[in-house]
């Protein structure tokens, strides 16, 4: 039986040792009186002999081990009835506490969601990515080329199973053109290609037909198969169960459907949600080169591995770099100082360039636990002052024979039971603070997986924190008041005046802490809205408002680079030409958002290449005639790109004013200078000098930045910019856009299209975030040490009220009164500030980048947080403080 | 009887409980009759501390209880040893035999005969 069962069957088990020791008592008895004593000596002799029922019974009880569990259904029934005695104190502390536990809850599960989630694969922490890089370059890891994945596969001593995928996109239809009511046409989808093997080392199985066959995965083209993610199966096809073996339309290419892949299968990366799964042979119809399975040069594939038993990930990692090593061997030009890494798939997640998203979950976490800190604070605040008010329930409790650590148990029962109603709101707060943080988001032109919904990891951590938040502000006032002058406590004298000073010293303490913290709190926050004021009033070097951009890629339909050009150069003239159309052009990848391209290195005329690893990069965009004039973004020298810049022109290049000056010292001077990239690309003119601008965030230093002419370096993934006449025109300007691109190729599909300043959102995401919360932490933070401030200097009074009257009696004023409560509350507060600038002022340090282009000692903020401070303090001290001088003398004496 | 009734040294009574519940299926108030018989009075157990140690042991599985009808016809509760418990008497009871010769070879030691 389990001490659970036991206790279910609690009655049947009491009735059960009652019977036991009767039946014990009536054959003593019984043999008594067979040794001759009378019946009713008999009786009471067996009784004498077995002692006293009661005592035995309470012994049998300990003796089965159920006790402590008696105990604690006790204390919990008491402990609700005290809570719920004192509406106010627990309204205080349960709520003090859900918002502590709430915004951290929402916090871990907005970090979860990013970077704790596992992949929904079988045994996500032993899937392994392999990264493909160069010795010299220390933080790059690239993509494999097909040729060098099949050899590491093939090679390798130590993985059981090693797969490769890659990223495609493609529109779907159910015939070879669009057809009316393929809405799906319009958008992209997203997919994968696969190698026969990916589903086996993914290890999740389809819900309906199968994977991928070998066969399938082995002559380029020629088995158009494909497996259907499950939500466009749900959404397209209406989770027909007849699915398998139906023809779909890809591109416009016809493949047979042999799967279905079940819900919770996102595919092969966390945040997006792939469509379709096309057999790794497919790869050319999706757009890649056809020389994509022997070029090793041309790496377009990510790996994810199983390791045999026993296999450590550094011994693979060193097996595969024997592997690499005979590969840079055999085929120097293309995999020279090849070097291989190897990490779990969440620790790969943030390589290099996106740590900064971790550094920033993680702070986020570190300042809304400070904000836990404050309520807990807070709450033992509380705990300290009602401890003294119930030291004579406690003190007669202990002179009737209870153990301290029975009372301090009571307590810390208490305490749990507050801080896990704490829980329940926070579980609250939190579920409506994620939904918050989400619709906080921009539009994103990817279906991406943003879930930070709390789910049963972050559940169990919260439980984790609300229990040892219960412990940690319940037990030190526990402890306290258990240590309780019994004597004092029963003669009548409230708190024992020995030991009135130290807890007001300890209650004071944590004032000052809860101070100290907001004040760090509350600097994090100042500075985050200092920087988001600061990007909203940042020049991005163009101007939003009347745009209209939606991305194409023809390169999904397989159009060849001349193909490419035409379409985008017809597409271009017959949007000029629409109404409310002001300009029109293409960019490769509009500034501000979230992919750029950096080139480099640098070289200037008669120079030569710099030795690896050196040199100057800049980024770069690729962007057609009239780009600048789309963006109202003047070039302050030279011309604009034409369209007899073209392959068999010579070639030119337009570049920033930052540019320029950081290589040719003046605009002036570096127009018509020549300049190339490193490795032998032909030098390029500067025709042109374009005004600074941002590119890749609001608070950059001033970058360099470069401006390719597109019609000499065409690509199919473009996004085209529509400038309207004006902001009203921007709706009708969007389905001009849609009308023309439909016109060209009606098989063409636009994605990610975004209306004027949605253009801009991506940009002032973080400083939204950020500055959004840290003012929830920082008010938060202010307003619990204002209660926490407000409850100690109240209590102080009440404690005083005697002195006070004394004092009023022998002639003080008001204002002296006054001064006295509020300097007392006033130096608390003080110290706090002073400890906080301090804390402050080391975690800026630590902060750096993440501060996004604010002064890490930004005075203002600096200032003017601890003006507000002491303004609110101010007031939480001055109403008690005119309480306590507005006490009328004779009652105060007679106060006791 | 001349001798003083002696107390029992500490975790004797469970090693004597198990023992006698070795025998064969029985109830509390039997235990502590054989218990009084078999030692001939020199071994008195308190009945107060019998029934706390009977639920301990069996608590801790070394004991099971079934309630059947005894003697006098009225329902009883019997106690039975379980494997584990057999192994516990075995290993107790070995422990227990080790000690006292020891003790006992200790105490015949002659007077100056140590070496």
């Amino acid at each position: 039986m389990n001490w659970w069962q036991r206790l279910l069957r609690r009655d049947k088990s009491e009735e059960e040792l009652e019977k036991e020791l009767n039946f014990h008592l009536e054959l003593h008895t019984r043999d008594l009186i067979a040794q001759g004593y009378t019946p009713e000596e008999a009786r009471r002799q067996a009784r004498l002999a077995l002692g006293g029922p009661e005592q035995v019974k309470e012994m049998c009880r300990d003796a089965r081990g159920t006790r402590w569990l008696l105990d604690l259904l006790q204390d919990l029934r008491y402990g609700v009835r005290i809570l719920a005695k004192q509406p106010g104190f627990t309204a205080v502390a349960v709520l003090a506490l859900g918002l502590g536990i709430g915004v951290n809850t929402a916090m871990l599960s907005t970090v979860n969601g990013f970077v704790l989630k596992p992949l929904p694969v079988e045994k996500p922490s032993e899937l392994i990515e392999p990264f493909w890089g160069r010795k010299i370059d220390n933080q790059v890891w690239g993509l494999f080329s097909y040729a060098n994945y099949v050899d590491l596969r093939d090679q390798n001593k130590t993985f059981s199973d090693l797969c490769a995928w890659s990223e495609i996109s493609a529109g779907i239809s159910s015939s070879e053109t669009r057809n009316a009511g393929d809405t799906e046409r319009a958008e992209v989808l997203w997919g994968e290609l696969v190698t026969a093997n990916y589903f086996d080392v993914m290890g999740v199985k389809p819900i309906l037909g199968r994977d991928f066959t070998r066969e399938e995965d082995s002559t380029p083209n020629a088995h158009p198969v494909v497996v259907l993610g499950n939500q466009l199966w749900q959404r397209r096809f209406n989770s027909d169960a007849a699915i398998v073996g139906k023809t779909i339309y890809l591109n416009g290419i016809p493949f047979t459907v042999v799967g279905v892949m079940p819900e919770s299968f996102l595919g092969s990366t966390f945040y997006l949600r792939k469509a379709f799964y096309v057999p790794s042979m497919m790869a050319h119809t999706f757009g890649r080169r056809v020389e994509w399975r022997t070029d090793r040069s041309y790496a377009t594939f990510k790996a994810y591995g199983r390791l045999k038993p026993g296999v450590t990930i550094a011994q693979a990692e060193a097996d595969l770099n024997l592997v690499g090593a005979s590969l840079a061997q055999l085929y120097p030009t293309e995999n020279a100082d090849t070097k291989i890494h190897l990490t779990t798939e969440a620790d790969g997640r943030f390589a290099d360039g996106t740590r900064v998203i971790l550094y920033g979950g993680l702070l986020a976490l570190f300042v809304s636990g400070l904000v836990l800190v404050v309520a807990c604070a807070n709450v033992a605040n509380l705990m300290l002052a009602r401890a003294v008010t119930r030291a004579k329930e406690i003190g007669i409790r202990l002179a009737i024979g209870a153990s301290r650590w029975r009372i301090v148990r009571q307590l810390v029962t208490e305490s749990l039971l507050l801080s896990l109603l704490g829980g329940l709101l926070g579980w609250a707060i939190a579920y409506e603070g994620t939904q918050l943080i989400r619709a906080s988001f921009p539009p994103i032109p990817y279906p991406a997986v943003i879930d930070f919904t709390p789910d049963g990891y972050v559940l169990k951590w919260m439980l984790a924190v609300s229990l040892l938040t219960g412990v940690i502000f319940g037990l030190a006032p526990a402890l306290f008041a258990s240590r309780t002058d019994l004597v004092a406590v029963i003669k009548g004298a409230a708190a024992g005046a020995s030991q009135r000073g130290r807890r007001l010293n300890l209650r004071g303490a944590l004032v000052v802490a809860q101070v100290t913290i907001s004040i760090v709190v509350l600097i994090c926050a100042g500075l985050f809205i200092r920087s988001l004021g600061k990007a909203l009033k940042t020049d991005p070097g163009f101007r939003s408002e009347n745009l209209v951009t939606m991305m194409i890629n023809p390169g999904l339909l397989a159009y060849d680079q001349p193909a490419i050009k035409r379409f985008f150069h017809q597409l271009q003239r017959n949007l000029e030409a629409q109404p409310g159309v002001r300009a029109a052009s293409l960019i490769n990848e509009m500034p501000l958002a979230v992919a750029r391209i950096s080139s480099g290195p640098i070289v200037k005329e008669g120079e030569i290449d710099p030795p690896p690893n050196k040199g100057l990069y800049s980024d770069t965009s690729i962007v057609t005639p009239q780009f600048f004039d789309s963006m109202q973004m003047p070039l302050v020298q030279g011309r604009d790109f034409t369209d007899r810049d073209d392959a068999e022109a010579p070639r030119v290049v337009i570049v920033n004013q930052e540019f320029a000056r950081r290589f040719y010292g003046t605009a002036e001077s570096a127009m018509g200078k020549r300049f190339r990239f490193a490795q032998g690309t032909p030098l390029m003119e500067i025709i042109g000098i374009a005004k600074d601008g941002r590119y890749r965030s609001l608070y950059e230093d001033q970058q360099t930045y470069i401006y390719l002419p597109f019609y000499q370096n065409a690509r199919a993934g473009m996004t085209l910019i529509i400038s309207a006449q004006s902001t009203a025109a921007l709706p009708e300007v969007v389905e001009t856009g849609r009308r023309e691109i439909a016109q060209l190729d009606p098989r063409m599909p636009t994605y990610g299209v975004m209306l004027g300043n949605e253009n801009m959102e991506f940009a002032y995401l973080a400083p939204r975030l950020a500055a959004g919360m840290g003012t929830t932490f920082g008010v938060l933070a202010l307003v619990l040490a204002t209660i926490g401030l407000y409850s100690v200097m109240m209590y102080a009074v009440s404690q005083r009220t005697r002195e006070i009257g004394i004092r009023m009696a022998l002639g003080a004023q008001v204002r002296d009164m006054l001064r006295l409560i509020v300097s007392q509350g006033m130096r608390l507060v003080l110290i706090g500030i002073v400890l906080g600038l301090a804390g402050a002022f080391a975690l800026t340090r630590a902060l750096g980048s993440l501060l996004l282009g604010v002064g890490r000692t930004d005075s203002v903020t600096f200032l003017g947080v601890s003006v507000l401070l002491i303004a609110v303090a101010f007031v939480a001290c001055y109403i008690p403080a005119r309480r306590a001088a507005r006490v009328d003398p004779l009652v105060a004496l007679r106060h006791e | 009887m001349a001798h003083p009734k002696s107390d029992l040294p500490q975790g004797t009574l469970d090693l004597l409980i198990l023992k006698v519940v070795a025998l064969g299926p029985v109830h509390g108030y039997a235990i502590a009759q054989r218990l009084e018989q078999v030692s001939r009075g020199v071994v008195q157990i308190p009945q107060g501390s019998l029934y706390p140690a009977l639920h301990r042991l069996e608590n801790r599985g070394l004991l099971v209880a079934e309630w059947d009808a005894s003697e006098t016809g009225r329902d009883a509760k019997f106690y039975k040893l379980t494997r584990k418990g057999k192994g516990q008497l075995e290993t107790q009871a070995a422990g227990w035999d080790r000690l006292t010769k020891a003790v006992s070879l200790i105490l015949k030691l002659s007077e100056g005969g140590a070496k």
